[in-house]
């Protein structure tokens, strides 16, 4: 950029005369030198603010982009929900980007296009079919033939901003119609191109007008006053002010061309307000008020933005439109006046609508508690100042369908157990996260049943006993162990004492207080038998548990006493989906993320969050846990899920319940995603809730929303398929009445064979008697 | 000037950052255990009785994935892309695959191969075992993804580790 250095050499030039005996003329020195000085002062403040302030730029924060091709599972109704937060307006025949139509359960789509971190997408005009939730065909309308896969641009869901919340989006003086200069320069400034600054001629003009109408109808600042204004000072009304907002103004031409004054006055602007955001520049007033590019607006648009910079507020389309509508009128008159726009298409804008968009909640950053996540790892990889002036590019893994399914799963369900049971109204709260099972992608986040409140993240923050959640962790354990442990291992599930901690003599119990005697591993697990958990834990070490559970993911604290094995350990949602996603992804444990990748302002990559795993337990083990947790859904305590989805979903999951039923967990998956819930008091008080009626019903909710892919588990070699009697634990055959097919690790399976299954040598009485030696 | 150095900075704070964030690899497990050699057994005993309870799912074999044209492509741009060196876009390009379909064998492998010639051997390696823990009965998927294991230790100077990955993928050959 050209600087034209000016410096002031008046004060010196008097310095010889000041020997003289004149003591005025020493006078006049001193109040120069201080005038010099005071210039040279709001000259920095003008060039400094000019060239570093000016670009300074709030992160912008975007969800995952829809994909679409053929195959994908999708509802026509989720599509739909996607343009309608994307604002793409619905038309009877889409002609321009951003626009769709739609008939039965076909969309046409003119895509917007976007840049993203690993390519850009362009704008096109594609036709998507659907047949029931599922997009069938996706079709190139202007070139004919099918498509693989389109990408839509990706929702903004935040701006990370400075203390000042000012948000824009830069244009070019290239990038702006001609039609929008003029109208500028028609309404606010004529002599623009003609002055230095500063225009007499228009500060007589609006005090004659002013006058006249005895008040202030007519402002007589030129561009650059304006500019100034908006931009260095504060809205005080003083002479002072006006005096330096005078200088200020000459020294900015002085500086820079009337190009850059102009470009910087586009890009300033206040057009408005979005909650606490301010709307600064056309460039984001125009998306702001018509979701479209300024360069499509049309004229009566055009004239409605400009005429708005008078009063923002005042002339607010959203809030005052009849008011708007008169003053867009008045500029379309001033602009036939000046025949810029002949009088005919000066009739025709005026017979348009306002036609401004409907207001996206954005502002009010719509997702808080994902946001935080989003947060807390940018600061760990960022500096504030980066993340709030760089005009970062953020794109992050949520996805708004999914978001959305959460928070009016957790809300809906809440206020409705509140009511059947006569419990308080408002007195639960719960949390929920939802994971892509292998890349562990965080795709929603509800920290509040209230999604709006920006307050306390249950799902990150709220510590609370897991209960029988830590089961699986037990059995994996044991099962790890296969020579000693197998699903078809009998369990003792008879009285038990033992120090709880050291110190601390306890009794564990059923939930349902009663004793079995003799139970299946298999059983144990699948209706979260207390008494032979404990038993098995404690078996195996308490050290080895907590070793298992570390290499699951968790983070947070545990004791390695046997009431660990209830689940004694406070943790915090998103430390038990690190358990959770670990056991989906067969072993492979994966950072939890919520980032894809950063770009800067110019579409730089600045860095990728790659998707990482690492094999932590070997899987066989995880998957005779798996199969179990799909027998707690079919057959267990989760039973009503298993219902509700049908056996074919093969979803696996476990719930957990503690003491006094203060806390009600179930953290489960299904073929694509993994999800935990936990629902209690803020006060931590009992509420009556099982993990089958608090969080179930939730995560039943969520699922059923966004879709259930079956859980389809693979195997490797190693493992076998057996069928077992389950009174004897044995090798079932036809004979046999309850049978049930079990995963073993090979050579772990019983080699007898049930009384029920015929040719059978071995008596009953000898394994049970084996079992409790 | 200043607004080219206030770019710079964050940008090498970033470099810095990931330098020092690189995957760590838990080097004391082995990355599969090789329990016994399973291959002279039955994949699956086909004993069991007709009228009993439905199978437990978990022992199913999975149907092979459908062909989705998406992913098709998106495995054909990446091997553009690792033609030409691009290994980022590549790597790009499988991930955002993954995501349609994450369990789909090839594309772990494939990404593996990526990472590998990233020069990240501990990620390649963990890929490729991500690979077979999916790959069902593809042996010969399963016999590439230990020869790459083998090329990643190879890489890392762990030649012990690779002569056992080498003889592994000899099995699956």
């Amino acid at each position: 950029m050209a600087r034209r250095r000016r410096t002031q050499r008046k004060p010196r030039s008097s310095r010889r005369r000041s020997r003289a005996s004149f003591p005025w003329f020493r006078l006049l020195l001193v109040v120069g030198v201080i005038a010099a000085a005071y210039i040279l002062y709001l000259d920095i403040i003008v060039r400094e603010q000019f060239e570093g302030k000016r670009w300074e730029l709030p992160a912008r924060v975007y969800a995952r982009p829809l994909e679409l091709y053929a195959g994908r599972p999708l509802a026509p109704a989720q599509l739909g929900q996607e343009l309608e937060r994307l604002s793409y307006h619905a038309v009877s025949e889409p002609s321009r980007p951003g626009e769709y139509a739609r008939s039965g359960s076909r969309y046409l789509i003119h895509s917007r296009g976007f840049t993203f971190w690993d390519g850009t997408e362009i704008p096109q005009r594609i036709g998507v079919e659907f047949s029931g939730d599922r997009v069938t065909r996706l079709v190139d309308r202007a070139a004919g033939g099918e498509l693989d896969l389109v990408r839509l641009d990706p929702l903004q869901i935040a701006s990370i901003y400075p203390t000042l919340q000012e948000d824009r989006q830069l244009v070019r003086l290239e990038q702006v119609p001609p039609l929008l200069t003029k109208t500028l320069m028609a309404v606010e400034d004529r002599q623009f191109y003609e002055h230095f600054g500063l225009s007499p001629r228009s500060l007589l003009r609006a005090t004659w007008v002013n006058l006249r109408a005895g008040g202030v109808v007519q402002g007589g600042s030129t561009l650059t006053q304006q500019l100034v204004k908006n931009f260095f000072l504060s809205n005080e009304r003083t002479l002072t002010r006006k005096f330096n907002e005078a200088i200020m103004a000459l020294l900015l031409e002085a500086h820079y061309s009337k190009d850059e004054i102009l470009e910087a006055y586009l890009n300033e602007v206040y057009l408005g307000q979005d909650g606490p955001r301010a709307v600064h520049g056309l460039g984001l007033a125009s998306h702001f008020y018509f979701e479209r590019p300024l360069d499509q607006l049309e004229p009566q648009q055009i004239a409605m933005l400009i005429g708005m910079i008078k009063g923002p507020s005042y002339y607010d389309p959203r809030k005052h439109p009849q008011r708007t509508l008169q003053r867009r009128d008045l500029v379309l008159d001033t602009l036939v006046e000046q025949e810029i726009i002949t009088a005919e298409q000066g009739r025709r804008a005026k017979d348009r609508p306002l036609g401004v968009s409907k207001r996206r909640l954005l502002a009010a950053n719509a997702h808080p508690a994902f946001l935080d996540l989003v947060r807390r790892q940018l600061y760990r990889d960022y500096r504030e100042e980066d993340l709030t002036s760089e005009g970062l590019r953020i794109f992050t893994t949520l996805d708004p369908l999914a978001q959305t399914a959460a928070e009016a799963a957790v809300a809906k369900r809440l206020a409705q157990t509140e009511t059947n049971r006569g419990l308080p109204a408002n007195s639960l709260q719960g949390a929920l996260l939802a994971t892509a099972v292998d890349s562990a992608e965080v795709l929603a986040l509800v920290g509040d049943r209230d999604p709006r409140m920006a307050g306390f993240n249950r799902a990150l923050d709220a510590t609370r006993p897991i209960g029988s959640l830590v089961k699986p962790a037990v059995y994996l354990t044991a099962l790890m162990q296969p020579q000693r442990y197998t699903l078809a291992s009998w369990l003792d599930d008879s009285p038990l004492q033992l120090e709880a901690r050291p110190g601390d003599l306890w009794e564990p119990r059923n939930y349902d207080l009663k004793f079995r005697g003799p139970v299946l591993l298999f059983d144990a697990l699948t209706h979260s038998y207390n008494v032979p958990t404990v038993r098995v834990g404690v078996d195996v070490g308490p050290d080895k548990v907590v070793a298992t559970m570390r290499k699951l993911g968790i983070q947070g604290a545990l004791n390695a006493f046997p009431a660990l094995m209830l689940g004694s350990a406070d943790l915090t949602p998103f430390d038990v989906m690190r358990m959770y996603q670990t056991l989906a992804a067969g072993g492979f444990r994966s950072p939890l993320q919520s980032i894809r990748a950063v770009l800067t302002s110019d579409n730089e990559p600045l860095q990728r969050y790659p998707l990482q795993v690492e094999q932590v337990l070997d899987a066989d083990p995880v998957l005779l846990v798996n199969s179990t947790l799909q027998a707690v859904v079919r057959e267990g305590t989760a039973a009503g899920l298993g219902a509700r989805f049908g056996l074919d979903s093969g979803i696996a999951g476990k719930t957990g319940t503690t003491n006094d039923m203060r806390d009600s967990w179930f953290a489960g998956f299904t073929g694509n995603q993994v999800a935990v819930v936990w629902v209690g008091r803020d006060d931590n008080q009992a509420m009556g809730l099982t993990g089958a009626s608090g969080a179930l019903p939730i995560w039943g909710d969520y699922m059923a929303a966004v879709g259930v892919q079956p859980l389809v588990l693979t195997h490797s070699e190693r493992v076998e398929s057996v069928w077992i009697d389950r009174i004897s634990g044995l090798r079932a055959d036809t004979g046999c009445a309850d049978a049930v097919q079990l995963p073993f690790i090979a050579g772990s399976a019983p080699e007898a064979r049930a009384p029920c299954a015929g040719d059978d040598l071995s008596k009953p009485i000898d394994w049970l008697k084996g079992l409790f030696q | 000037m200043n607004g080219l150095l206030r770019l710079f900075i964050p940008a090498a704070l970033v470099l810095l950052s990931t330098a020092c964030a690189t995957y760590t690899v838990d080097e004391r497990r082995p990355p599969v255990i090789e329990r016994g050699s399973a291959p002279t057994e039955p994949e699956f005993p086909r004993t069991e009785p007709a009228p009993l309870p439905p199978p437990v799912s978990g022992t199913a074999i999975p149907a092979p994935p459908p062909e989705n044209s998406a992913v098709i492509a998106l495995m054909e741009r990446a091997d553009r892309q690792y033609q030409t060196r691009d290994l980022d876009a590549a790597a790009a390009s499988l991930e955002r695959a993954l995501r349609i379909e994450p369990r789909n064998a090839l594309l772990w492998h494939r990404l593996a191969a990526v990472r590998l010639d990233l020069g990240q051997q501990d990620q390649a390696i963990q890929l490729a075992n991500k690979s077979n823990s999916l790959a069902g009965g593809d042996r010969g998927l399963q016999a590439r993804n230990w020869q790459l294991i083998a090329n990643a230790r190879r890489a890392k100077g762990d030649l012990a580790g690779a002569q056992a990955a080498d003889q592994k993928a000899a099995q699956f050959e």
